[in-house]
């Protein structure tokens, strides 16, 4: 079966400076996997260039087997959804408009049937609601469906950014940081619930975490990357041991530990 | 008349040129609210409404109601074309660029009507409208012109509302609004939704365009002043908020209509920008600003 997302070789230069050099990597159908690396490692870079924000300057990135060179809004029409590392809701929208909002892409009337509000206009309303109300219940928000989006606990605004990437009807879910701010307990059920959304929907997805515990519990395969290049690739218990994965990470540890005195 | 019925003929008065106000500072405020662009074009776009009206009731002999709406949906194919023609290619440029594009699209407007239809002022025929002065209340009047001033900014009004608030359309600018690079990310069209803005936008600006035509001469450089009377207008209300153009309009219609009565009509320009700088400095998020925040 194809991979769902295949890079290859994928650099990308800003100017003088190669955020990320040679990447390869995939995610197959159904796998959870864990991108990881020192800050500015050009993790979240190459989000951007999964989800077409960025072209890259050399190399191929491939979607359910085919080369991607699309405009942001078609490849999440085709099914690449994201959430941000800090929250990027539609903060002035209802809770439920955010999720509505990201069904757009496969609503099936067109300017005729919204201009005249035809009976396929309100089967078609009624159906994208009760879906949207559906998706807030598994998150717990179906009680908030009418409160603005930044009135939510930030807790809450985290799920719903999940609740609003799932409407899009993703096959591959990017997830950045979505544990950020989270205490032990959260994470641990934020780990629980990616496995099951992703099992019933039928994800692959690809997770950028700092959370080591998020990453070793969730993710079935890992990268590791630094300045821009893979270090390492593999199952969380071989990343564990890894030498250069351990250097990359002590060497920040070591500055935070200088910084924090 | 006494003083107090002189006050009411007054406000009647700043209700129709601020109904104007308000029909051009919803499109100022619309387009910067989605891509933070103040699109000086947009005064021209409602003087080239305006001789769309023209051309289909003196040329063509079309009734007004024909006449009015064949012009606004010529503007809001403009408005279209001016976005895609000059904006679009701008989109990554820096912001400044693209407003010193929308003071070039300006001109070229007012020059190519200058050339196409010659500098002379032109009057709608007579009796394009039923014309019929309504009395009450010891004298004051206002006319069946005033009436369609008022009624058509009400209709255009609160279906835009309508339109941003219970629409896909309308949810999809206001999340570009908020975010655009986000609203991509979740499949909305930026490009067709900012296309779609401008369209809104021109179509109210030709709406006000044929209005005023059918009061006052027009003239390839009629829509100077009042859009920029509009851009204060959409300042005053806080810019991107569209209730805010409305009611900004509406303010800045009462006040020059006041100042006139008072005797200084001549300085009825001058107000317009004094109030502008009074907002800038005093509270430049406008009336609606902080406590309101909806923009598109």
């Amino acid at each position: 079966m194809e991979p769902v997302l295949e890079l290859e070789q994928v650099s990308i230069q800003f100017g003088g400076l190669k955020a990320v050099s040679d990447v390869d990597l995939r995610v197959e159908s159904q796998e959870l996997v864990g991108l990881i690396g020192p800050n500015g490692a050009g993790k979240t870079t190459i989000f951007n260039l999964i989800t077409g924000v960025y072209e890259p300057t050399n190399g191929t990135l491939r979607y359910l087997g085919a080369p991607m060179h699309a405009p942001t809004h078609r490849l999440a029409q085709m099914g690449i959804a994201r959430t941000f590392q800090n929250i990027r809701l539609f903060g002035q929208l209802t809770v439920l408009e955010n999720v509505l909002i990201a069904m757009h892409g496969h609503v099936s009337y067109g300017w005729f049937d919204a201009m005249l509000r035809t009976p396929r206009y309100w089967r078609t309303e009624a159906a994208m609601e009760e879906e949207a109300i559906a998706l807030l219940r598994r998150f717990g928000l179906e009680t908030h469906a009418q409160d603005q989006a930044r009135n939510l606990p930030y807790g809450s605004q985290r799920l719903l950014e999940i609740a609003r990437a799932l409407a899009v009807h993703p096959k591959l879910l990017l997830l950045d940081e979505p544990a950020a701010g989270m205490n032990a307990q959260e994470s641990a059920d934020l780990v629980q619930l990616i496995r099951t959304v992703a099992h019933d929907f039928d994800l692959a997805v690809l997770l950028i975490e700092h959370d080591m515990s998020v990453v070793m519990n969730l993710c079935e395969r890992i990268y590791v990357l630094d300045y821009g290049a893979v270090i390492a690739q593999g199952p969380p218990e071989e990343i564990r041991q890894n030498p250069k994965v351990i250097e990359a990470y002590l060497g920040e540890e070591a500055e935070q530990a200088i910084a924090d005195h | 008349m006494g003083f107090f019925q002189m006050l009411v003929q007054q406000l009647l008065n700043g209700l129709s040129q601020g109904a104007i106000y308000a029909l051009i500072a919803l499109g100022y405020t619309m387009v910067y609210g989605i891509m933070r662009l103040i699109n000086f074009a947009h005064g021209d776009v409602y003087m080239v409404g305006a001789f769309c009206g023209f051309f289909l009731t003196a040329d063509l002999h079309w009734p007004f109601p024909a006449a009015l709406v064949a012009s606004m949906l010529l503007t809001s194919l403009l408005g279209m074309i001016i976005e895609r023609a000059a904006y679009r290619p701008l989109w990554n440029a820096p912001r400044l660029t693209m407003l010193i594009t929308a003071i070039g699209v300006s001109l070229f407007l007012e020059n190519l009507f200058i050339v196409l239809v010659s500098p002379d002022p032109r009057t709608y025929p007579a009796g394009v409208l039923p014309q019929h002065t309504f009395q009450f209340f010891g004298g004051v009047r206002f006319t069946l012109n005033d009436v369609l001033f008022w009624g058509v900014t009400a209709v255009l009004t609160f279906g835009l509302q309508f339109f941003v608030q219970n629409t896909r359309s309308g949810q999809a600018m206001r999340a570009v609004s908020f975010d655009s690079d986000a609203a991509s990310l979740m499949g909305i069209d930026v490009g067709q939704t900012v296309s779609l803005t401008f369209a809104v936008g021109s179509f109210l600006a030709g709406a006000a365009g044929v209005l005023i035509g059918t009061v006052y001469q027009i003239d390839p450089l009629m829509g100077i002043m009042p859009g920029l009377k509009a851009f204060v207008a959409a300042v005053l209300g806080g810019i991107g908020i569209i209730p805010g153009a409305v009611v900004g309009g509406l303010i800045l219609g009462e006040v020059e209509s006041l100042v006139s009565w008072a005797g200084f009509s001549n300085y009825r320009d001058a107000v317009a920008f004094i109030i502008l700088i009074l907002i800038l400095l005093v509270r430049p998020s406008g009336l609606f600003g902080s406590t309101a925040k909806e923009k598109v």
